[in-house]
């Protein structure tokens, strides 16, 4: 395993922890979340994104922003915005689903799902930042390229690859039905 | 004491331990359900056996698939609109005959342990509907299900031990044990991988979304309705 995976990995574990502690209706918020965040940015954001920022620049400078320039910033937008959004779902007052976990073993079975679930989406999300922008990461020596066979398996499997816009809005739908019934 | 000697000690104490639990788990919940989950166990075996009902069994999914195929590639529209002519069926059927089979040959073996194992829980679900009756006998049938399922799932168990009992000091203890958790670490990586690969055959690009809707539906249908709190203004939930 690379840096990226080990990365990946940390940042999984991390979050199936977390499910197991908060317990997956506490969880469930933070999974609306992540997956409105992840409708607006690759729905709205990466396509419009850098063509406005572009527009900005080069009224400013006129001239348009390098290439690699542009990935830099549009990776590390991205990924502020997507952690902010992370932050807020855990931070204070939190949306989490009314309702009674399950009792026993199943109600930790949930959370562990829930979990892996979060934790695949939101490292892999940040990991597709970087896929997706050509590893900005990469030029200041902090983690490093190729990746390995296996690196590169799983980046064919990054949520936003895998995963079409418009399905995250679906998600989101059928979370908010699920949140509001009585 | 050899790898293979402990081996079979470990494989008797196993087979020992899960009649006991199946005897005790048949004791609370009766005959009945024991007789229902017998059944599952059974059909679910005879699914993994490809010379008995397993080839059957993938050439029935197969066939639906196609089935499927045909009806959604004009076969329907032919039915509905009573041109059921030869022309037709044959374009219908060339385009079909293009298509991968659902089940593929080299994955039909994992398709048939998949579905045993699929009957198998179903069977352990559908029988906790049933009310506790006749504990005594469910105590002999539970003991019965235990003995099927560790006919079914003890030689699959590896042969040789993952690790050896050479050093008992504490720290060759410690990389024993380190190895065998490594074991196995690797082994359910294989099995997931196994089954990620398997979804990915039938379900193509559609593998991840299916497998996020699937886990959301199933983790909120789980979550019970919150009782109302009389006078409380609304259910935001502040954790």
């Amino acid at each position: 395993m690379g840096p990226f995976e080990y990365l990946w990995l940390t940042v999984f574990v991390i979050f199936v922890l977390v499910a197991l502690v908060r317990k997956y209706p506490d969880e469930l918020g933070t999974t609306t979340i992540i997956f409105t965040i992840l409708f607006l940015i690759t729905f709205f954001l990466i396509p419009k994104l850098p063509g406005l920022v572009n527009d900005v620049y080069r009224r400013i400078f006129h001239t348009t922003m390098p290439e690699r320039q542009m990935q830099h910033l549009m990776a590390s937008l991205m990924s502020l915005i997507f952690i902010g959004a992370i932050f807020a779902s855990y931070a204070g007052r939190t949306f989490a689903f009314p309702g009674k976990p399950a009792p026993g073993w199943r109600g930790t079975f949930y959370s562990l799902l829930v979990g892996m679930m979060n934790g695949y989406l939101i490292s892999g999300s940040l990991w597709y930042f970087q896929d997706y922008y050509k590893y900005p990461i990469t030029d200041f020596g902090l983690l490093y390229l190729p990746l390995t066979p296996l690196g590169e398996k799983m980046a064919a499997f990054l949520p936003p690859y895998v995963v079409p816009p418009v399905f995250w809005a679906v998600l989101v739908a059928i979370m908010l039905l699920f949140r509001v019934r009585k | 004491m050899n790898g293979s000697t402990l081996a079979e000690l470990q494989s008797n104490i196993l087979f020992w331990i899960i009649i006991a639990l199946f005897a005790w788990q048949g004791y609370q919940r009766g005959l009945i359900a024991e007789l229902v989950k017998m059944g599952f166990v059974v059909v679910g075996f005879l699914a993994g056996q490809p010379d008995i009902l397993g080839k059957t069994l993938i050439r029935a999914i197969n066939g639906f698939w196609f089935a499927f195929q045909f009806l959604i590639h004009g076969g329907l529209e032919a039915i509905a609109t009573g041109n059921f002519t030869p022309d037709t069926l044959n374009q219908i059927f060339e385009e079909i005959n293009k298509l991968p089979r659902l089940i593929p040959k080299e994955r039909a073996e994992i398709a048939m342990f998949l579905a045993m194992i699929f009957l198998i829980i179903l069977g352990w679900g559908v029988s906790k509907l049933f009310k506790p009756k006749w504990p005594g006998l469910g105590l002999v049938a539970g003991a019965a299900n235990g003995f099927l399922l560790s006919y079914i799932f003890l030689p699959l168990l590896p042969d040789e031990l993952p690790f050896k009992f050479e050093d008992l000091s504490p720290a060759g203890l410690i990389k024993q044990i380190l190895a065998f958790i490594g074991y196995l670490i690797e082994l359910i990586i294989k099995i997931i991988g196994q089954i990620f690969q398997f979804m990915v055959d039938i379900f193509g690009e559609w593998t991840i979304p299916i497998l996020l809707l699937a886990v959301v539906i199933i983790v909120l249908i789980s979550l019970s309705p919150a009782k109302k709190k009389s006078g409380s203004g609304g259910n935001g939930g502040g954790s």
